[in-house]
């Protein structure tokens, strides 16, 4: 799954509406929204999978109402893209896979 | 030692095999040049196969993989001397503890805050910037953002606690953001800013 197609099944439809959202509203599913502090410190964990001390939820409702914050998670977004694009997906030459196939043949026929 | 039973390749090139091509992209980010990485992904089958008995099967086969043709390549690199950068050192000033604002945030406010320039930038150039982090940071970015493994599992093939990689994720991500960046304002994709930056 690209790191789009993570995002939009996180976020759904563009959610920033311009409100800085202020410590002490609720969030989305319950729960007081967390600080722009915090959701940019949570920001990798966020994006890796891999929050455990904060639901994904409330971390996803500050960044869909908070502006000032939005864009870095866009950003972080971007350059993961840009570096799977660069590096992602790439295959083996198809010689070196005969190369590995004759080895573990060789390997076998000598036990 | 060397008994492998009749059906280990069948077994092999069912839950090894598979798992070439990510190897070998591994391999080719470790050492950056395709001969080299061809080598190392021979050696990382031949020894993952004469391995086999000691894998458990249905476990994560791929992780195993990566984690033997890592230490391969760390092997050959201190037989050759060639030595990155002691990364550890660093430690403290810059980590996930250290102010969660990334100073390229603040360099592209105003100009492209939601880094649309990185999609300005060539492939080579990025893969160069990513050869060219430190072994710890690369292998970390590698393994996370390219192949997707969970934090515990790259915390188990490079046996450091979760905390050192999220560490050398943070660090070697934030470099590479700035080398980038420094790249996209020479090459005019983005405007430097001007003025005070904190």
């Amino acid at each position: 799954m690209s790191i789009i197609d993570k995002l939009k099944s996180l976020f759904g439809p563009s959610g920033s509406n311009g409100a800085v959202a202020p410590n002490g509203d609720m969030a989305e599913g319950g729960g007081e929204m967390i600080s722009c502090e915090e959701a940019l410190r949570l920001v990798h964990d966020f994006l890796d999978g891999e929050l455990d001390s904060v639901p994904a939820g409330r971390v996803k409702a500050h960044f869909d109402v908070c502006q000032r914050c939005y864009p870095h998670l866009h950003l972080e977004t971007a350059f993961r893209d840009a570096v799977r694009r660069a590096a992602g997906g790439g295959t083996a030459p198809s010689e070196l896979k005969s190369k590995v196939a004759a080895l573990i043949a060789e390997a076998e026929a000598e036990d | 030692m060397s008994e492998v039973p009749t059906t280990a390749r069948a077994g092999f090139e069912e839950e090894a095999l598979p798992h070439l091509d990510a190897v070998y992209r591994f391999a080719l980010r470790l050492c950056g040049a395709p001969d080299q990485a061809e080598d190392l992904v021979q050696e990382t089958f031949l020894r993952a196969f004469r391995s086999w008995n000691q894998y458990t099967k249905g476990t994560a086969a791929k992780s195993w993989l990566f984690t033997i043709c890592r230490n391969v390549y760390l092997r050959r690199r201190e037989r050759t001397n060639r030595h990155d950068e002691i990364v550890e050192r660093n430690t403290g000033r810059d980590g996930p503890g250290a102010s969660p604002v990334n100073p390229v945030w603040t360099s592209v406010l105003g100009v492209d805050p939601e880094g649309d320039f990185f999609d300005s930038i060539v492939d080579a150039r990025i893969l160069e910037a990513l050869d060219a982090l430190p072994e710890e940071y690369r292998t970390a970015v590698v393994l996370s953002d390219l192949e997707d493994l969970p934090y515990a599992e790259i915390s188990e093939l490079m046996e450091v606690p979760v905390g050192t990689v999220k560490s050398r994720l943070f660090r070697g991500r934030r470099k590479l953001q700035e080398v980038l960046y420094a790249y996209a304002v020479e090459m005019g994709y983005i405007e430097a800013r001007t003025g005070t930056e904190s």
